[in-house]
């Protein structure tokens, strides 16, 4: 049976664990052994966007190495997957030895959803979910590695939940890492019209594929008192999203 | 070192690939390969959604009284300044009394008035006129007029830009291309103020074509 | 890029250092977030709607990207092809390693025919000489035909956008604008509907097409094969001041040549469909030399000044993908970060993703750092863009280049440095992320962070911090939980 090690992100490790907890369930059920390498800690991609390429190089080299006995990487996060998949080959030239294992970490390595539906072929999960909820495509997922049906077709599939349209799903939320925290008003400005998209789509929860995003909506939900919920895709899947 | 063999030097330094990643072939969407009949239509729906006006009419007698018939429906009757191209010349004027022509194509003269002139070629690409400068056509003429009528005959149209580029280098005699090369998508416009379209920028604030068949 | 003391080195003046507060500016303008609507929804959609209409869009960009590529690795010899034919044609071509050879060159043609006033079609190049203040100085009046540009002109603004440069000013605007400034043509009547504000500029700006000494244009594009420069307006005013003046100068960057026609038409395919989703612009151009004997009008002097400006620096940087630019707009219609604060806020004519781009490149990254940083890298620019520039990843080199030269602010680049040093110690990793949930746990009131200190103080600026429950991943997996 193929070996998926899963990467759980440093926001889901620290954050949201229960991520990380229902992507393993996820991926049992769609039949492969998975673990977690205690060792996993960053993909670099803060210092990759912070322009520290040299410890972005670094970072990408001990995960190809702690990643190498598996067949698969699963990530439960776009960013972080597209760090790995789309960015770390262009760390080193063509030519660079040490470059090698890193190119072949990133032909391995999937986000969650997209692991799910195009590799292990499932098309619908064991989960209940009552009401409406609106799914919101985080930017790295859907533009580095085309993640836009994969969650959909599968929340489709939850028993009682009703996906709804979300306007704009495909504009960012004002997350941007380190951009949020350097330019608050600008992101500010973007969660707000996010907001006021998901309110207008009447669903009590809205799901999407990366923590990042998922801290900024529920942070900016709740200082506003909205009852909305914010769910990762990965736990409505699993069925723990209530 | 002059600048331009400074920024020159640069280049040749910083040159690779040697020239030899030349692009080949070429590339022509299928809006800019429509032919006969259907080049027509295409040019119809074309020049209309870029708001030019169309009279289709058989005979090149009938363009005089057409534009007539057309500044009547403005409910204008400017002097219409009509280009030397020699096609327009002998055209039967004497059949619009009502219709005062004039061959002058002084700035002053051309500014806000009716033009007539001919072109180089039409796009069914895009809707497009080509006009094209020579001893027989001021470039003004396409600018300063309000009213700015072109004759077109049928079998100027052509395909897209492909075929606006051999036209026009027809046109350029034993240079490669005329002065100026003006392909005229309709009425000047502007969308500068509260990004709301309004006609009659600078140029002409209509645009009207006499599709004459032949 | 450039060694220091150049006495050559790119120029262009910014304000980009106040980023920040001129966004905050921008945020609480009403009036400008109404017009930013306009782009975030109306230009975008059209754009769509247009390029769904040619199925073959997706190869042309391709095209267009392989085009330009081959360009710039063949950049000097398509140059001097383009010159050869210019002169051929009998007009005259000059260049320009800098903004100041540049203005000091079209300040020098200008007085060599004595030129009083000069009529000049938008062009962003120019904007990034800042010509007109240098004409200015030489006794020259300057008028910007282009009516967005005009009005900007008359209000001493920097362009808003790099296609609508006005469109953050509304009619009521433009009307005190036009009413303060048309007194000394006798226009004393106080206009305020738009097409009356229009027919205005036009009376107002036709004299002065007629009765300038010089036209300036700038170029969409050059032409190697014939020598022509493309001119694409939807008004007609790049027409009128490449025509009715005696004198025509184009100036333009030396990235916009292509080599044929044909691959021409493939641009004109792109450009208007990028911007405003048209199939055509009003009008498309080739002007050829100066006036030829037989021709009833036209300028007699054809001049065209080619800048350089930090662009030949690009080339073969990693920043070389930029100059495949063909300044459609699209990727600032396109930014959630643009759509937001408005053109100004970048304090620079070239804004938006482009624009944070080229800035650094003519401004220096110091002056100029708030740009790429100010991006989510969401990636909906490159989604857009017809030449298919990397954007992101552009700007992602300007922060490494940034970090390099230890422009990085300092507290970010200890952070930066201190959390490569955690993630390289697995055990203390998983220290610090098992504390760090712990930390956030007691700072939390009802599960939630309403206040953080220092750097991380942006965050509930806007936003509370929902606090972990229970701890760790590592942690609870470390102690045998796996669903």
């Amino acid at each position: 049976m193929a070996k998926v090690g899963l990467f759980v992100t440093c926001i889901v490790n620290t954050m949201r664990p229960e991520i990380g907890f229902a992507s393993l369930k996820l991926l049992e059920q769609a039949g492969f052994e998975a673990e977690v390498p205690r060792d996993q800690t960053c993909c670099g991609q803060p210092n990759m966007n912070g322009g520290d390429k040299a410890g972005a190089k670094d970072l990408a080299l001990r995960l190809a190495k702690l990643y190498a006995p598996y067949d698969y990487v699963v990530v439960p996060s776009g960013s972080c997957a597209g760090t790995i998949r789309t960015h770390y080959p262009d760390f080193f030239d063509e030519s660079d030895a040490e470059g090698e294992r890193v190119r072949a970490l990133a032909a391995k390595t999937w986000e969650l959803t997209s692991f799910l539906t195009d590799v292990a072929g499932m098309k619908e999960v064991e989960a209940r979910f009552d009401g409406a909820l609106a799914y919101h495509d985080s930017c790295a997922g859907l533009r580095e590695l085309k993640v836009k049906q994969q969650p959909r077709t599968l929340l489709k599939s939850v028993e009682g939940l009703e996906l709804k349209d979300l306007p704009d799903a495909e504009v960012c939320c004002g997350f941007g890492g380190l951009f949020c925290v350097k330019y608050p008003d600008v992101s500010g400005e973007m969660v707000r019209k996010k907001l006021a998209d998901i309110e207008g789509t009447e669903a009590r929860a809205v799901a999407m594929g990366d923590a990042g995003c998922m801290l900024n909506i529920e942070g900016a939900l709740a200082r506003k008192g909205s009852d909305i919920k914010v769910w990762h895709v990965a736990e409505v899947l699993a069925g723990l999203a209530k | 070192m002059d600048a331009r063999d400074e920024i020159l030097g640069k280049l040749a330094r910083k040159k690779h690939g040697g020239g030899a990643t030349g692009i080949s072939g070429h590339m022509k969407p299928a809006v800019a390969m429509k032919t006969g009949e259907e080049m027509v239509a295409q040019f119809r729906e074309k020049a209309a959604k870029l708001s030019c006006g169309l009279s289709e009419l058989s005979r090149m007698s009938e363009v005089p009284g057409e534009i007539e018939r057309v500044l009547g429906e403005i409910g204008t009757m400017p002097v219409l300044h009509v280009s030397d191209e020699p096609e327009l010349a002998s055209l039967p004027w004497e059949d619009v009394p009502g219709l005062r022509t004039s061959r002058e194509m002084d700035r002053d003269a051309l500014d806000g008035v009716a033009a007539l002139s001919a072109c180089a070629a039409a796009s069914a690409e895009t809707g497009a006129l080509v006009l094209t400068s020579d001893a027989d056509h001021a470039t003004a003429i396409g600018y300063l007029p309000d009213f700015h009528f072109v004759l077109l005959r049928k079998s100027q149209i052509v395909s897209g830009f492909e075929g606006i580029w051999a036209a026009a280098r027809t046109n350029g005699g034993n240079r490669d291309l005329p002065r100026a090369v003006n392909i005229i998508g309709g009425p000047s416009r502007t969308g500068d103020i509260e990004a709301t379209m309004v006609m009659g920028a600078h140029g002409p604030r209509s645009v009207h074509i006499l599709l004459v068949d032949g | 890029m450039t060694p220091p003391n150049d006495q050559h080195a790119p120029e262009m003046h910014v304000t980009s250092e106040r980023f920040s507060e001129n966004a905050r500016h921008a945020l609480d303008d009403k009036v400008l977030q109404g017009g930013l609507f306009i782009f975030a929804k109306g230009f975008t959609a059209l754009r769509e709607i247009g390029i769904s209409q040619v199925p073959e869009f997706g190869d042309m960009r391709d095209r267009a990207r392989d085009v330009k590529n081959h360009v710039l690795e063949n950049l000097g010899d398509y140059l001097k092809q383009f010159e050869e034919r210019v002169i051929a044609n009998g007009g005259r071509v000059h260049w320009a390693r800098n903004a100041s050879e540049a203005n000091e060159i079209i300040g020098r043609l200008c007085a060599e025919v004595n030129a009083k006033t000069v009529v000049k079609s938008k062009s962003m190049v120019t904007e990034e000489l800042e010509l007109n203040p240098h004409l200015e100085k030489q006794g020259i009046e300057v008028f910007e035909s282009d009516l967005g540009e005009y009005i900007i002109q008359l209000r001493k603004e920097k362009p808003f956008h790099i296609v609508g440069p006005a469109l953050h000013l509304t009619k009521e605007q433009v009307s005190d604008t036009f009413y303060e400034a048309h007194q000394r043509y006798g226009r004393t009547e106080k206009v305020t509907e738009k097409e009356a504000l229009v027919r205005e500029a036009r009376i107002v700006l036709r004299e002065r097409f007629k009765q300038a000494d010089v036209g300036i244009t700038g170029a969409n594009f050059l032409v190697a094969e014939t020598g022509s420069i493309a001119l694409v307006t939807n008004e007609g005013n790049a027409d009128l001041s490449a025509t009715l003046p005696k004198h025509h100068i184009a100036v333009t960057g030396i990235e916009k040549i292509v080599p044929t026609l044909e691959d021409l038409g493939l641009f004109l395919r792109l450009l208007p469909r990028s911007a405003l989703g048209l199939d055509t612009a009003n009008y498309l151009s080739l002007y050829t030399g100066p006036k030829r004997d037989s021709d009833p009008d036209g300028p007699e002097t054809f001049d065209i000044v080619l800048v350089d400006n930090g662009r030949s620096d690009m080339l073969g940087s990693e920043f070389q993908d930029m100059l495949r630019c063909i300044r459609c707009g699209a990727c600032l219609n396109g930014c959630p970060v643009f759509t937001s604060v408005g053109g100004q806020a970048y304090g620079s004519v070239y804004s938006g993703p482009m624009g944070a781009v080229w800035t650094p490149a003519l401004a220096g990254i110091t002056h100029a750092a708030n740009l790429p940083n100010a991006s989510t890298f969401c990636g909906k620019c490159e989604e857009v863009c017809p030449v298919r520039i990397p954007l992101p990843n552009l700007m992602r080199h300007w922060r490494e280049r940034e970090f390099e030269k230890h422009y990085t602010p300092t507290g970010q680049r200890w952070g930066m440095g201190a959390w490569r040093w955690i993630a390289g110690k697995p055990a203390l990793y998983r220290l610090a992320s098992s504390m760090g949930g712990r930390v956030l746990r007691a700072m939390a009131r009802k599960g939630w962070v309403k206040k953080l200190p220092g750097f991380a103080g942006g965050w509930t600026e806007m936003r509370d911090l929902k606090a972990p429950e229970g701890g760790s991943f590592l942690e609870q997996y470390e102690k045998g939980r796996r669903s």
